[in-house]
């Protein structure tokens, strides 16, 4: 078994890549070795090459170790190339990884600048063009340590001691030969997923795992100019099936703030159980663009306070689900128990209307028993064990077809007791009851 | 004994003072005389306690109040499932603008109410949770504060024997006798002296107020206030 990387720990006590296994326990015996995982690595190099999309549309992979990024004309978008740079490693950290950047005029030079880490292209070691292992013991045996050295060689006596693949290596770096690199394309699926370490059933643990899936769908969403208008969540439980939910959006939404808030807030009213979940994915299965708002001249429309109410709307029904957020439109029905409708929330969806005097609850129908005088208005109730003479205003009758059944008369009444409390009245038939109070 | 660091303390207390001029802003009710007795109407960034029974006109107030924002987003929470919207819109609010979270859960329902309650795109939220604790209480508070929303809990009766952390407690009653009329009482207005009972007649249509007076303190009502303390 040999080393393909050591940390800068291990490093120091002597440990080198291409050693043995063995010979690296020998110097450090608390070594802690990881095993490749080629698939791991590719899933990982691909979710970070489909975040930096929203650097460049023409981004690259050079397996095993590199993701090109084309960022001709992109600089403009974020000030400098340099600013893009460093924006694109903020992003990179977000994720969890470090991020190691060259930038230079071609993919050769900024190859040799990332694996170095060398400020100049000049002071660049040898060993950071790619070249075979052969050419580097050349390099040692001639004393060329830097990529400067090398270049100030007359390119003609070069072939007879190196391979062609220096000649190629030095040819891109002059800009002689164009550099071709298989184009990365963005998967037509968003989706994200964590593979915990070890089967776990720690509530914290699941919390944390969503806020890194949130940032994780954030630069995948930023990458592709749109924001999630669903998602999907699956947690691969060690025995048995997946605990899945999911979640429907008002609006695009890509801010990792508030998809963690929805997430987290969806989750909490999921019954995990007494399983454990060895990892989680979160998809989003219908993506929508978020445009930037427009700036008008006439309006006084407060995008960010419409933004923030959209989060509040989506986190509220994240959690107690699309039915519980709503607004009231009313209705040309006569019947009072129908004369509104339920939607879903949306500010300013319907236009102001103004209802006839209504109670401002209703309750199920709780009979009485009321005397009435000779045109039949109510003078007195007997609810329960009280009594009260009453006031009441003149009847509203309300009329509708015989078809529709339900008692095809009624007679409301607003009413006010002894106590001052008002009330409104139902005569259905011979019966009263009180319906609701104002 | 005295300490001589609790006048600047006092001070410090003071300088929140809900009723100082420029302090805060105010949802304005619409009818001067109620307003000027509040100090120009119910407190923005703060939780007002409405309490009365059935009836009695409390809905009608926080309705009222609701119809009163202007042009920004309100909220209604009530797991109770009787608010009768029809009602609300008979009072001037626009539903358009009301969102009303219909949730049965208590429990649900209050989590709701302290997540509203710190959105700052919310302009005044009415409520009628039950049986909020101390710490329901001081956490809604504090969301207000935060948020600079009008927050209105209607509550009963009586919970009123209860601590409250909240800048405004209100009794609304209805007055027997001919026509609508109802009296607002201020049991407590943290950082200034109780202003005296308001007195409003109602149009028993359009629930418009028709007339307002001043009353005298009324020694049931003076004793109410002290043990809403």
């Amino acid at each position: 078994m040999l080393l393909l990387d050591a940390s800068p720990a291990a490093c120091n006590a002597g440990v080198r890549p291409g050693m043995t296994a063995t010979a690296a326990r020998s110097l450090v015996p608390s070594l802690a070795l990881v095993e490749q995982n080629p698939e791991a690595e590719l899933a990982d190099f691909e979710a970070l090459a489909a975040a930096l999309g929203q650097f460049s549309p023409r981004v690259h992979l050079d397996l095993p170790r590199a993701i090109l990024l084309d960022t001709s004309g992109c600089e403009r978008l974020f000030g400098s190339e340099t600013a893009l740079a460093v924006q694109a490693s903020a992003s990179v950290e977000r994720l969890g990884y470090t991020l190691r950047t060259g930038l230079a005029g071609n993919a050769t030079a900024a190859y040799a600048l990332a694996l170095s880490g060398a400020g100049q292209l000049d002071d660049a070691p040898v060993a950071a063009l790619r070249v075979e292992a052969s050419d580097l013991a050349h390099f040692a045996a001639l004393g060329l340590r830097t990529i400067g050295q090398l270049t100030a060689q007359p390119l003609e006596s070069l072939p007879s001691r190196f391979s062609n693949l220096l000649l190629t290596r030095l040819r891109e770096l002059r800009g002689e030969l164009p550099e071709e690199f298989p184009a990365f394309r963005q998967p037509e699926i968003v989706a994200e997923s964590l593979q915990f370490e070890g089967p776990t059933d720690r509530h914290d643990t699941l919390l944390f795992a969503l806020r890194r899936l949130a940032v994780a769908l954030e630069e995948r969403l930023t990458a592709l100019a749109a924001g999630a208008l669903a998602l999907e969540v699956s947690l691969r439980a060690s025995e048995g099936e997946p605990v899945k939910f999911a979640l429907a959006l008002t609006r695009p939404t890509r801010e990792s703030r508030s998809l963690a808030a929805l997430l987290l807030g969806r989750f909490e009213s999921v019954d995990t159980g007494e399983r454990w979940f060895e990892g989680i994915e979160a998809r989003v299965p219908l993506l929508g663009t978020i445009q930037p708002p427009q700036r008008d001249l006439f309006s006084s429309r407060d995008h960010g306070a419409d933004r923030a109410l959209g989060e509040l709307v989506d986190e509220l029904t994240g959690r107690l689900g699309g039915n519980a957020v709503v607004r009231a439109e009313l209705t040309h029905d006569p019947r009072p128990e129908r004369a509104f409708a339920w939607q879903p929330f949306e500010l300013g969806a319907a236009p102001f209307r103004r209802a006839a005097p209504r109670p401002a609850t209703m309750f199920e129908p709780h009979e009485v028993e009321v005397e009435c005088d000779e045109a039949g208005k109510p003078l007195r109730w007997q609810n329960g064990g009280r009594s009260s003479s009453l006031i009441a205003q003149p009847v509203e009758r309300v009329h509708f077809g015989w078809w529709i059944g339900d008692g095809a008369e009624r007679d409301y009444f607003g009413v006010q007791d002894d106590a001052g409390a008002r009330w409104w009245l139902m005569r259905r038939g011979d019966g009263w009851f009180i319906v609701g109070a104002f | 004994m005295f300490r001589p660091e609790l006048p600047g303390k006092l001070a410090a207390l003071r300088a929140v003072d809900l009723h100082r001029p420029g302090a805060r802003a105010y949802v304005a009710l619409g009818v001067p005389v109620l307003d000027e007795q509040l100090g120009g109407g119910l407190p923005c960034g703060a939780v007002t306690e409405i309490f009365g029974e059935a009836g009695q006109g409390a809905w009608w107030l926080g309705l009222r109040t609701l119809a009163q924002v202007p042009a920004k987003a309100c909220a209604l929470v009530e797991p109770g499932g009787t608010f009768f919207p029809p009602g609300a819109a008979s009072l001037g609010v626009d539903l358009g603008r009301l969102m009303v979270v219909r949730e049965s859960n208590r429990k649900h329902a209050l989590w709701a109410l302290g997540r509203i309650a710190r959105e700052k795109s919310i302009a005044a939220t009415l409520a009628a949770v039950p049986k909020l604790t101390d710490t329901d209480l001081r956490r809604l508070q504090l969301a207000a504060e935060d948020s600079g929303q009008t927050l209105m809990l209607l509550r009963s009766p009586s919970e009123l024997s209860r601590a409250s952390w909240g800048a405004l407690r209100l009794m609304v009653c209805g007055e027997p006798g001919p026509g609508r009329r109802v009296v607002v009482e201020v049991l407590r207005m943290r950082g200034a002296a109780m202003p005296r009972p308001i007195l409003l007649e109602l149009d028993d249509d359009s629930m418009a107020v028709r007339t307002s007076a001043v009353l005298p303190h009324r020694a049931d009502h003076t004793g109410l206030a002290q043990t809403a303390g």
